[in-house]
């Protein structure tokens, strides 16, 4: 790792090749680029934060995190959550009706925050991974701006779903309605807590860095 | 974790650092990339990313007014949040409102220790850290405080993380008011208390969003104001 001396904006730099460069976005100090493995990362010696992360020969562990998320999502969204039983009545809810009855009573906010977080942004997450993988793949050059995009919108959505929280929730409510009466856990349920480690997954094996470049050179 | 090519170096970062900036460059918050402005896509409104297209800037733009300005709405708001019942449970023809602090009261009451403690630190000391935090990174870029970059800059990380976390009790709200529907045992419906807390949630979300840490660092390095 080099240090030059301060530049004068726009001369040096411009006659060098920017993409021996990197710059950590956290506190915007400048290093040359230095080969890494697979797998390792690159931490800021100023700010401590994360500059990048070799993600190289991790596409496929991405793509299998993707594809079985958007089963687990399909599962969770197709069964009930929980149900709860009283003597011979059945209540159930899964994700669909626990929006429904929040637009039935009016409830707006609350509902958008379903369908956002725990339906719509998880579920994109999960598609746009599996596109991007997969294009990067199988798509002609030609057709690699439709990734670009794709994967733009992934990265933006990622911090916006909110499976695990929902699951907190979910379980909080078990306990509260435990003592109520006899609360029966749904498929959708374990699909959501098997989702968590994926979403994770999903998250630290995706090299952002990596794909862009992949998705640049093509 | 993998071993780092770069060694993290422990002791404050001099004020002559060499910064993107000073090199008259410019990092794309999408992608990443580096880009001089010669190489840089011209748009009406600026300069875009070569890449994915996205519009750069030196630093974000407007970065610590609309921080504030979102975070103080989402500190006005939590007070409907926190003073509104977020449900009202509904049994043998009697309402009981229920408001973020007296649920986690009935948490304690039923003897449940860890629920009230994951409900009482999502929900109350999860925002109130955030909102004080942000606010406290504001003041200390204005105010100019050259101390401590590193760690403001971890700290900045922390509020970036634990955001969604808050979100537990709208959650929670939505699951229960979908379950319990029982005429003859109990209804519960949702309350305006709920929606105002979803809504500090990501208001403190995108305030964390729109503030941004390289001004912690520029404090000390006035080059980058004078260009
Ligand atoms: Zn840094
Ligand atoms: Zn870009």
């Amino acid at each position: 790792m080099a240090w030059f001396p301060l530049a004068t904006p726009t001369t040096l730099e411009t006659q060098l090749n920017i993409n021996d460069y990197i710059a950590c976005t956290h506190c915007d100090a400048l290093y040359r680029r230095s080969p890494l493995e697979p797998g390792q990362s690159a931490i800021c010696r100023d700010c401590g934060a994360e500059v990048t992360w070799e993600g190289e020969g991790r596409h496929e562990v991405v793509l299998a995190m993707a594809i079985s998320g958007l089963i687990l999502f399909a599962v969770a969204c197709s069964f009930p959550v929980l149900s709860i039983q009283v003597g011979s009545q059945i209540e159930s809810s899964s994700l669909i009706s626990t929006t429904l009855k929040l637009v039935q009573s009016g409830f707006w906010g609350l509902a958008a925050s379903m369908v956002l977080f725990v339906i719509l942004y998880p579920a994109l997450t999960f598609i746009g991974a599996t596109i991007v993988i997969a294009g990067l793949e199988l798509l002609p050059p030609k057709r690699r701006p439709i990734l670009a995009v794709t994967l733009r919108w992934v990265t933006t959505l990622m911090p916006w779903s909110m499976t695990g929280v929902y699951v907190i929730g979910i379980f909080v409510s078990l306990v509260k309605l435990a003592k109520m009466a006899e609360v029966i856990p749904g498929a959708a349920l374990f699909a959501l807590i098997a989702l968590i480690p994926i979403s994770l997954m999903l998250r630290t094996q995706l090299s952002r860095e990596t794909l862009w470049r992949r998705l640049e050179d093509a | 974790m993998p071993d780092h090519p770069w060694p993290t170096r422990q002791t404050e970062p001099a004020d002559q650092r060499r910064t993107a900036a000073r090199c008259g460059l410019y990092i794309c918050h999408v992608c990443g990339r580096l880009s001089a402005p010669a190489d840089a896509l011209r748009r009406r409104h600026g300069l875009a990313c070569p890449r994915c297209r996205a519009a750069l800037h030196p630093r974000k733009p407007e970065s610590l007014h609309r921080t504030l300005a979102l975070l103080v709405t989402a500190a006005v708001l939590y007070l409907p949040a926190n003073l509104l019942p977020v449900m009202t449970i509904s049994r043998f023809g009697q309402d009981e409102p229920t408001t973020i602090l007296q649920g986690v009261q009935a948490l304690i009451a039923a003897q449940l220790w860890l629920l009230a403690v994951v409900v009482f630190a999502a929900s109350i000391v999860v925002p109130m850290l955030k909102i004080s935090t942000l606010g406290y990174l504001i003041w200390s870029v204005r105010t100019g405080e050259k101390n401590r970059r590193r760690d403001r800059t971890r700290l900045y990380h922390i509020a970036e993380s634990v955001g969604q976390w808050s979100m537990v009790d709208v959650f929670l709200v939505a699951v229960l008011v979908s379950l319990v529907d029982l005429d003859f045992l109990a209804v519960i419906t949702p309350g305006h208390g709920a929606t105002f807390f979803a809504a500090v949630v990501v208001l403190t979300m995108l305030a964390t969003h729109a503030f941004d840490p390289r001004l912690i660092w520029d404090a000390a390095e006035s080059s980058y104001h004078e260009q």
